[in-house]
Protein backbone atom coordinates (compact mmCIF):
# COMPACT_ATOMS: atom_id res chain seq x y z
CA UNK A 1 0.00 0.00 0.00
CA UNK A 2 1.46 3.27 -0.90
CA UNK A 3 2.87 5.24 2.37
CA UNK A 4 1.17 8.57 1.29
CA UNK A 5 -2.29 6.61 2.03
CA UNK A 6 -0.99 5.24 4.62
CA UNK A 7 0.19 8.33 6.46
CA UNK A 8 -3.30 9.97 5.19
CA UNK A 9 -5.65 7.71 6.81
CA UNK A 10 -3.36 7.20 10.12
CA UNK A 11 -4.02 11.25 10.36
CA UNK A 12 -7.72 11.06 10.02
CA UNK A 13 -7.68 8.07 12.54
CA UNK A 14 -5.52 10.58 14.92
CA UNK A 15 -7.81 13.40 14.42
CA UNK A 16 -11.32 11.25 14.82
CA UNK A 17 -10.08 10.08 17.87
CA UNK A 18 -9.41 13.27 19.33
CA UNK A 19 -12.63 15.29 17.91
CA UNK A 20 -14.70 12.20 19.38
CA UNK A 21 -12.94 12.91 22.60
CA UNK A 22 -14.05 16.88 22.61
CA UNK A 23 -17.45 15.52 21.82
CA UNK A 24 -17.49 13.75 24.81
CA UNK A 25 -15.59 15.64 27.74
CA UNK A 26 -16.36 19.68 26.41
CA UNK A 27 -19.74 18.82 24.96
CA UNK A 28 -21.31 16.43 27.21
CA UNK A 29 -22.52 14.02 24.51
CA UNK A 30 -23.80 10.81 26.17
CA UNK A 31 -21.43 8.10 24.35
CA UNK A 32 -18.55 6.27 25.05
CA UNK A 33 -15.94 8.09 22.31
CA UNK A 34 -15.63 5.02 19.86
CA UNK A 35 -19.37 4.64 19.55
CA UNK A 36 -19.70 8.30 17.89
CA UNK A 37 -19.52 6.82 14.16
CA UNK A 38 -17.41 9.30 11.87
CA UNK A 39 -20.87 9.73 9.23
CA UNK A 40 -23.29 10.44 12.43
CA UNK A 41 -25.24 13.32 12.34
CA UNK A 42 -24.06 15.65 15.32
CA UNK A 43 -27.04 17.79 15.45
CA UNK A 44 -30.37 17.95 14.97
CA UNK A 45 -32.32 14.00 14.35
CA UNK A 46 -28.70 12.60 14.98
CA UNK A 47 -26.78 12.92 17.92
CA UNK A 48 -28.76 15.84 19.12
CA UNK A 49 -26.83 18.31 19.76
CA UNK A 50 -28.17 22.11 19.23
CA UNK A 51 -26.78 25.80 18.25
CA UNK A 52 -25.54 26.37 21.44
CA UNK A 53 -23.77 23.53 21.76
CA UNK A 54 -22.40 24.32 18.15
CA UNK A 55 -20.25 27.85 19.49
CA UNK A 56 -18.44 25.24 22.46
CA UNK A 57 -17.92 22.91 19.62
CA UNK A 58 -16.42 25.54 17.13
CA UNK A 59 -14.18 26.80 19.98
CA UNK A 60 -13.28 23.66 20.55
CA UNK A 61 -12.22 22.81 17.24
CA UNK A 62 -10.79 26.04 16.71
CA UNK A 63 -8.65 25.86 20.32
CA UNK A 64 -7.96 22.28 20.50
CA UNK A 65 -6.96 21.74 16.70
CA UNK A 66 -5.45 24.85 15.60
CA UNK A 67 -7.75 25.41 12.57
CA UNK A 68 -10.66 28.80 12.26
CA UNK A 69 -13.69 27.71 11.14
CA UNK A 70 -15.83 30.24 8.59
CA UNK A 71 -19.29 31.66 9.71
CA UNK A 72 -22.74 30.56 8.90
CA UNK A 73 -24.08 28.01 6.54
CA UNK A 74 -20.70 26.60 5.63
CA UNK A 75 -20.00 25.96 9.29
CA UNK A 76 -23.03 24.23 9.79
CA UNK A 77 -21.56 22.02 6.63
CA UNK A 78 -17.94 21.30 8.61
CA UNK A 79 -19.79 20.60 11.70
CA UNK A 80 -22.02 18.16 10.40
CA UNK A 81 -19.78 15.12 11.39
CA UNK A 82 -16.55 13.85 12.89
CA UNK A 83 -15.62 13.28 9.56
CA UNK A 84 -16.80 16.67 7.95
CA UNK A 85 -14.33 18.35 10.54
CA UNK A 86 -11.73 15.82 9.69
CA UNK A 87 -11.91 16.90 5.82
CA UNK A 88 -11.42 20.72 6.96
CA UNK A 89 -8.81 20.10 9.39
CA UNK A 90 -6.86 18.07 7.05
CA UNK A 91 -7.90 20.54 4.14
CA UNK A 92 -6.63 23.48 6.09
CA UNK A 93 -3.30 21.61 7.14
CA UNK A 94 -2.33 20.88 3.95
CA UNK A 95 -3.42 23.88 2.03
CA UNK A 96 -5.72 22.05 0.14
CA UNK A 97 -9.62 22.89 -0.60
CA UNK A 98 -12.05 21.29 2.14
CA UNK B 1 -36.24 11.24 -16.25
CA UNK B 2 -37.50 8.43 -14.07
CA UNK B 3 -40.56 8.96 -11.84
CA UNK B 4 -37.84 8.19 -8.55
CA UNK B 5 -35.14 10.45 -10.67
CA UNK B 6 -38.09 13.51 -10.71
CA UNK B 7 -39.03 12.70 -7.43
CA UNK B 8 -35.76 13.49 -5.62
CA UNK B 9 -35.02 16.16 -8.05
CA UNK B 10 -37.72 18.13 -6.84
CA UNK B 11 -37.40 17.07 -2.85
CA UNK B 12 -34.37 18.98 -3.18
CA UNK B 13 -35.88 21.99 -4.55
CA UNK B 14 -39.56 22.34 -3.51
CA UNK B 15 -41.44 19.62 -1.64
CA UNK B 16 -42.29 16.22 -2.11
CA UNK B 17 -45.78 13.87 -0.53
CA UNK B 18 -45.31 10.48 -0.19
CA UNK B 19 -47.72 7.66 1.28
CA UNK B 20 -45.27 6.21 4.31
CA UNK B 21 -47.21 2.86 3.46
CA UNK B 22 -43.41 1.36 4.38
CA UNK B 23 -43.74 3.09 7.53
CA UNK B 24 -45.50 0.73 10.71
CA UNK B 25 -46.61 2.57 13.85
CA UNK B 26 -47.97 1.39 17.03
CA UNK B 27 -48.80 2.88 20.33
CA UNK B 28 -47.91 1.31 23.42
CA UNK B 29 -49.53 1.12 26.56
CA UNK B 30 -50.28 -0.42 30.07
CA UNK B 31 -48.36 -0.18 33.42
CA UNK B 32 -45.75 -2.39 31.97
CA UNK B 33 -45.38 -0.24 28.86
CA UNK B 34 -41.61 1.62 29.80
CA UNK B 35 -40.20 -1.54 31.24
CA UNK B 36 -40.76 -3.63 28.17
CA UNK B 37 -39.73 -1.12 25.49
CA UNK B 38 -36.52 -0.41 28.10
CA UNK B 39 -35.68 -4.16 27.62
CA UNK B 40 -36.42 -4.00 24.05
CA UNK B 41 -34.77 -0.86 22.39
CA UNK B 42 -30.96 -0.60 22.87
CA UNK B 43 -31.03 3.09 23.26
CA UNK B 44 -31.14 4.78 26.62
CA UNK B 45 -35.01 5.95 27.43
CA UNK B 46 -34.90 7.80 30.28
CA UNK B 47 -33.14 10.64 28.32
CA UNK B 48 -35.91 11.09 26.32
CA UNK B 49 -38.38 12.64 27.98
CA UNK B 50 -39.11 15.72 26.29
CA UNK B 51 -39.81 13.87 22.72
CA UNK B 52 -38.67 11.42 20.26
CA UNK B 53 -34.96 9.94 19.66
CA UNK B 54 -34.36 7.53 16.33
CA UNK B 55 -33.19 4.27 17.56
CA UNK B 56 -32.88 0.73 16.27
CA UNK B 57 -34.62 -2.81 16.93
CA UNK B 58 -31.81 -5.67 16.51
CA UNK B 59 -31.76 -9.23 16.29
CA UNK B 60 -31.42 -10.59 19.58
CA UNK B 61 -29.49 -13.77 17.75
CA UNK B 62 -27.14 -12.55 15.31
CA UNK B 63 -27.05 -8.77 16.01
CA UNK B 64 -28.17 -7.60 12.78
CA UNK B 65 -30.32 -4.70 12.64
CA UNK B 66 -34.19 -5.51 11.60
CA UNK B 67 -35.72 -1.89 11.46
CA UNK B 68 -35.03 1.81 11.67
CA UNK B 69 -37.25 2.95 15.21
CA UNK B 70 -37.99 6.47 16.13
CA UNK B 71 -39.53 6.07 19.91
CA UNK B 72 -42.22 8.82 20.38
CA UNK B 73 -43.41 10.01 23.87
CA UNK B 74 -46.94 10.90 22.88
CA UNK B 75 -49.98 11.52 25.56
CA UNK B 76 -51.71 8.45 26.28
CA UNK B 77 -48.62 6.03 25.46
CA UNK B 78 -45.15 5.64 23.61
CA UNK B 79 -45.54 5.91 19.84
CA UNK B 80 -43.08 3.42 17.75
CA UNK B 81 -42.45 4.39 14.20
CA UNK B 82 -40.82 1.50 12.29
CA UNK B 83 -39.11 0.98 8.96
CA UNK B 84 -38.15 -2.48 7.92
CA UNK B 85 -41.11 -4.09 9.69
CA UNK B 86 -44.79 -4.56 9.76
CA UNK B 87 -47.08 -3.34 12.29
CA UNK B 88 -47.46 -7.50 13.54
CA UNK B 89 -44.06 -8.41 13.97
CA UNK B 90 -42.93 -5.27 15.68
CA UNK B 91 -45.99 -5.68 18.24
CA UNK B 92 -44.97 -9.26 18.58
CA UNK B 93 -41.36 -8.63 19.71
CA UNK B 94 -42.66 -6.18 22.02
CA UNK B 95 -44.88 -8.56 23.58
CA UNK B 96 -42.14 -10.97 23.74
CA UNK B 97 -39.65 -8.86 25.53
CA UNK B 98 -41.85 -7.99 28.31
CA UNK B 99 -40.64 -8.83 31.66
CA UNK B 100 -42.80 -11.56 33.54
CA UNK B 101 -46.07 -10.16 34.87
CA UNK B 102 -45.75 -6.96 32.85
CA UNK B 103 -48.73 -5.57 31.54
CA UNK B 104 -48.62 -4.09 27.90
CA UNK B 105 -50.73 -3.27 24.93
CA UNK B 106 -49.86 -2.74 21.33
CA UNK B 107 -51.81 -1.27 19.27
CA UNK B 108 -51.85 -0.73 15.57
CA UNK B 109 -52.08 3.34 14.86
CA UNK B 110 -53.02 2.53 11.10
CA UNK B 111 -56.24 0.65 12.38
CA UNK B 112 -57.37 4.59 12.76
CA UNK B 113 -55.00 6.50 11.13
CA UNK B 114 -53.13 7.19 7.72
CA UNK B 115 -49.56 8.18 7.96
CA UNK B 116 -48.15 10.50 5.38
CA UNK B 117 -44.78 12.30 4.60
CA UNK B 118 -43.54 15.87 3.23
CA UNK B 119 -39.98 16.39 2.64
CA UNK B 120 -38.34 19.13 0.94
CA UNK B 121 -36.68 22.84 1.99
CA UNK B 122 -40.13 23.69 1.62
CA UNK B 123 -42.39 21.13 3.21
CA UNK B 124 -42.56 24.07 6.59
CA UNK B 125 -44.48 26.06 4.23
CA UNK B 126 -46.78 23.91 3.27
CA UNK B 127 -47.21 22.14 6.03
CA UNK B 128 -48.10 25.76 8.04
CA UNK B 129 -50.39 26.45 5.78
CA UNK B 130 -52.04 23.12 5.79
CA UNK B 131 -51.66 22.49 9.36
CA UNK B 132 -51.23 25.66 11.39
CA UNK B 133 -48.13 28.22 11.49
CA UNK B 134 -46.84 26.63 14.43
CA UNK B 135 -45.70 23.57 12.43
CA UNK B 136 -43.12 26.14 11.69
CA UNK B 137 -41.52 26.47 14.93
CA UNK B 138 -41.49 22.75 15.78
CA UNK B 139 -37.53 21.64 16.25
CA UNK B 140 -36.77 18.50 15.20
CA UNK B 141 -37.80 15.62 16.44
CA UNK B 142 -40.88 16.78 18.34
CA UNK B 143 -44.60 15.50 18.22
CA UNK B 144 -47.26 17.83 17.46
CA UNK B 145 -51.25 17.63 17.10
CA UNK B 146 -52.44 20.07 14.92
CA UNK B 147 -56.12 19.78 14.57
CA UNK B 148 -57.18 16.01 13.62
CA UNK B 149 -53.40 15.43 12.82
CA UNK B 150 -50.49 14.22 14.75
CA UNK B 151 -47.69 15.62 13.13
CA UNK B 152 -43.79 14.36 14.03
CA UNK B 153 -41.03 16.57 12.48
CA UNK B 154 -38.80 14.47 11.13
CA UNK B 155 -36.41 15.54 8.17
CA UNK B 156 -34.77 11.85 7.19
CA UNK B 157 -33.32 13.60 3.72
CA UNK B 158 -31.32 16.54 5.43
CA UNK B 159 -34.07 18.36 4.13
CA UNK B 160 -37.01 19.62 6.41
CA UNK B 161 -39.61 16.25 6.79
CA UNK B 162 -42.94 16.26 8.57
CA UNK B 163 -44.30 12.56 9.60
CA UNK B 164 -48.13 13.34 9.81
CA UNK B 165 -50.89 10.57 10.82
CA UNK B 166 -54.62 12.08 9.85
CA UNK B 167 -57.33 10.12 11.21
CA UNK B 168 -58.57 7.53 8.72
CA UNK B 169 -62.29 8.78 9.02
CA UNK B 170 -60.65 12.35 7.79
CA UNK B 171 -58.40 10.72 5.46
CA UNK B 172 -59.82 11.84 1.70
CA UNK B 173 -60.43 15.24 2.91
CA UNK B 174 -56.99 15.87 4.69
CA UNK B 175 -55.65 14.93 1.67
CA UNK B 176 -58.15 16.74 -0.65
CA UNK B 177 -56.76 20.25 1.44
CA UNK B 178 -53.39 19.24 0.72
CA UNK B 179 -53.05 18.60 -2.82
CA UNK B 180 -55.04 22.12 -3.35
CA UNK B 181 -52.83 23.75 -1.29
CA UNK B 182 -50.09 22.17 -2.56
CA UNK B 183 -50.92 23.54 -6.12
CA UNK B 184 -48.65 26.75 -5.40
CA UNK B 185 -45.85 24.92 -4.27
CA UNK B 186 -45.34 22.55 -7.35
CA UNK B 187 -45.75 19.60 -4.73
CA UNK B 188 -45.36 16.02 -6.22
CA UNK B 189 -46.36 12.81 -4.78
CA UNK B 190 -43.21 11.56 -4.99
CA UNK B 191 -41.93 7.52 -4.98
CA UNK B 192 -40.96 6.21 -1.32
CA UNK B 193 -37.63 5.62 -3.66
CA UNK B 194 -36.91 9.36 -4.25
CA UNK B 195 -37.02 9.46 -0.27
CA UNK B 196 -34.59 6.69 -0.08
CA UNK B 197 -32.24 7.87 -2.18
CA UNK B 198 -32.21 11.63 -0.36
CA UNK B 199 -31.97 9.43 2.84
CA UNK B 200 -28.94 7.37 1.90
CA UNK B 201 -26.74 9.96 -0.05
CA UNK B 202 -26.99 12.29 3.08
CA UNK B 203 -25.70 9.91 5.14
CA UNK B 204 -29.29 8.22 6.54
CA UNK B 205 -30.56 4.85 7.02
CA UNK B 206 -32.62 2.75 5.09
CA UNK B 207 -33.54 -0.38 6.48
CA UNK B 208 -35.40 -1.75 3.58
CA UNK B 209 -32.04 -1.78 1.52
CA UNK B 210 -31.19 -5.60 1.00
CA UNK B 211 -27.74 -4.80 0.79
CA UNK B 212 -27.90 -3.16 4.18
CA UNK B 213 -29.99 -5.69 5.68
CA UNK B 214 -27.89 -8.33 7.26
CA UNK B 215 -24.95 -5.63 8.56
CA UNK B 216 -24.82 -4.55 12.37
CA UNK B 217 -24.87 -0.95 14.24
CA UNK B 218 -21.15 -1.76 14.05
CA UNK B 219 -20.90 -1.46 10.94
CA UNK B 220 -23.81 0.88 8.98
CA UNK B 221 -22.42 3.43 11.74
CA UNK B 222 -25.44 3.46 13.88
CA UNK B 223 -23.50 2.59 16.86
CA UNK B 224 -24.80 6.54 18.19
CA UNK B 225 -28.28 4.84 18.30
CA UNK B 226 -27.06 2.30 20.37
CA UNK B 227 -26.16 2.18 24.48
CA UNK B 228 -23.50 0.47 25.67
CA UNK B 229 -24.43 1.14 29.12
CA UNK B 230 -28.10 -0.84 29.39
CA UNK B 231 -28.90 -4.53 29.20
CA UNK B 232 -31.62 -5.00 26.34
CA UNK B 233 -32.72 -7.82 24.15
CA UNK B 234 -29.69 -8.65 21.57
CA UNK B 235 -27.29 -6.81 23.94
CA UNK B 236 -25.16 -9.91 23.60
CA UNK B 237 -25.10 -10.34 19.83
CA UNK B 238 -24.08 -7.02 19.26
CA UNK B 239 -21.34 -6.72 21.45
CA UNK B 240 -20.29 -10.37 19.36
CA UNK B 241 -20.93 -8.42 16.19
CA UNK B 242 -18.82 -5.45 17.43
CA UNK B 243 -16.05 -7.16 18.59
CA UNK B 244 -15.93 -8.79 14.54
CA UNK B 245 -16.36 -6.14 12.57
CA UNK B 246 -13.88 -5.97 10.07
CA UNK B 247 -16.09 -3.38 8.09
CA UNK B 248 -17.73 -0.49 8.10
CA UNK B 249 -19.77 1.59 5.27
CA UNK B 250 -18.43 4.55 3.87
CA UNK B 251 -19.71 6.95 1.58
CA UNK B 252 -18.33 7.27 -2.36
CA UNK B 253 -18.65 9.59 -5.19
CA UNK B 254 -18.86 8.38 -8.76
CA UNK B 255 -18.78 10.24 -12.10
CA UNK B 256 -20.34 6.98 -13.51
CA UNK B 257 -22.71 4.18 -12.22
CA UNK B 258 -21.12 1.40 -9.98
CA UNK B 259 -22.36 -1.94 -10.00
CA UNK B 260 -24.17 -2.93 -6.54
CA UNK B 261 -22.05 -5.89 -5.08
CA UNK B 262 -18.52 -5.86 -7.36
CA UNK B 263 -15.63 -5.45 -5.61
CA UNK B 264 -13.77 -2.40 -4.41
CA UNK B 265 -10.10 -2.47 -4.19
CA UNK B 266 -7.38 -0.08 -3.17
CA UNK B 267 -3.60 -0.13 -4.84
CA UNK B 268 -4.94 -3.88 -6.21
CA UNK B 269 -6.19 -4.97 -2.83
CA UNK B 270 -9.73 -6.15 -2.41
CA UNK B 271 -10.72 -3.69 0.61
CA UNK B 272 -14.43 -4.24 -0.19
CA UNK B 273 -17.78 -4.19 -1.70
CA UNK B 274 -19.95 -1.62 -3.15
CA UNK B 275 -23.69 -2.02 -1.49
CA UNK B 276 -25.38 0.92 -2.62
CA UNK B 277 -25.31 3.13 -5.79
CA UNK B 278 -27.37 5.47 -7.45
CA UNK B 279 -27.83 8.43 -9.67
CA UNK B 280 -27.54 11.69 -7.00
CA UNK B 281 -30.67 13.69 -6.34
CA UNK B 282 -28.87 16.65 -7.81
CA UNK B 283 -28.26 15.22 -11.35
CA UNK B 284 -24.36 15.65 -11.07
CA UNK B 285 -22.69 12.75 -10.67
CA UNK B 286 -23.41 9.26 -8.65
CA UNK B 287 -23.22 8.43 -5.54
CA UNK B 288 -23.18 5.54 -3.09
CA UNK B 289 -21.72 3.46 0.13
CA UNK B 290 -19.38 0.72 -0.25
CA UNK B 291 -18.57 -1.91 2.94
CA UNK B 292 -14.86 -1.18 3.44
CA UNK B 293 -12.07 -3.00 5.52
CA UNK B 294 -12.18 -0.77 8.82
CA UNK B 295 -8.31 0.25 7.88
CA UNK B 296 -9.99 2.12 4.55
CA UNK B 297 -12.84 2.90 5.56
CA UNK B 298 -12.12 6.77 5.71
CA UNK B 299 -13.33 9.73 3.47
CA UNK B 300 -10.79 11.18 0.57
CA UNK B 301 -9.00 7.98 -1.18
CA UNK B 302 -9.31 6.91 -4.77
CA UNK B 303 -10.48 3.64 -4.99
CA UNK B 304 -11.11 1.07 -8.36
CA UNK B 305 -14.21 -0.84 -9.27
CA UNK B 306 -14.85 -3.14 -12.17
CA UNK B 307 -17.21 -0.60 -13.03
CA UNK B 308 -14.99 2.53 -12.54
CA UNK B 309 -13.03 4.67 -9.93
CA UNK B 310 -14.95 5.99 -6.96
CA UNK B 311 -13.67 8.33 -4.43
CA UNK B 312 -14.96 7.97 -0.62
CA UNK B 313 -16.16 10.94 0.80
CA UNK B 314 -17.70 12.21 4.33
CA UNK B 315 -21.27 12.30 4.05
CA UNK B 316 -23.32 14.24 2.80
CA UNK B 317 -22.79 13.53 -0.42
CA UNK B 318 -24.69 16.81 -1.53
CA UNK B 319 -25.57 19.93 0.55
CA UNK B 320 -29.38 19.92 0.90
CA UNK B 321 -30.95 22.77 0.37
CA UNK B 322 -32.42 23.32 3.91
CA UNK B 323 -29.36 24.94 4.97
CA UNK B 324 -29.83 28.24 2.96
CA UNK B 325 -33.26 28.65 3.33
CA UNK B 326 -34.25 30.99 5.60
CA UNK B 327 -37.63 30.04 6.88
CA UNK B 328 -38.71 33.85 8.20
CA UNK B 329 -37.92 35.74 5.02
CA UNK B 330 -37.85 33.12 2.16
CA UNK B 331 -40.69 31.14 0.24
CA UNK B 332 -41.00 28.68 -1.83
CA UNK B 333 -42.19 31.73 -4.39
CA UNK B 334 -39.51 34.01 -3.80
CA UNK B 335 -36.84 31.09 -3.72
CA UNK B 336 -37.56 30.30 -7.32
CA UNK B 337 -38.43 33.75 -9.01
CA UNK B 338 -34.82 34.66 -7.63
CA UNK B 339 -35.89 37.42 -4.92
CA UNK B 340 -34.27 35.43 -1.94
CA UNK B 341 -30.63 36.66 -1.40
CA UNK B 342 -29.60 32.75 -0.59
CA UNK B 343 -31.31 31.65 -3.81
CA UNK B 344 -28.78 30.14 -6.24
CA UNK B 345 -28.44 31.85 -9.60
CA UNK B 346 -30.89 30.28 -12.00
Amino acid sequence: MRADVVDRVALREELGARIRVLLVERLGVRCEPDAIDPDAALFGAGLGLDSVDAIELVVAVESELGVSLPDGDDASMILHSVSRIVDHVVAARTGGAS
Amino acid sequence: MSAVDRGAAVLRRGVVVTDAAHLAVVQVEGSGAAATLDRLLPCELHLYDGGARPTLLVDPDDGRVLADVTVVRAAGGTLLLADGLGAAELAARIRDAAPPGATVEVRDVRDDRVPLALHGPFAWELAAAWLGRHVIGLPPLALYTAGRAWILRYGRTGEIGYEVLVPRGAHDEEIGRLLSLGERFDLLAAPQESVDRCTLEVGGFVARRPALAALSPAELQLQWRVSARKDHVGRAALERRRAAATRRITWFHASTPIAEGLPVALDGEHVGDVLVCEPLSTGRGWGGIAGLDRRWAHAGLALETPSGPITTASAPLIEPTSRRVRVHSDTYASWHDGSSAAAPAA
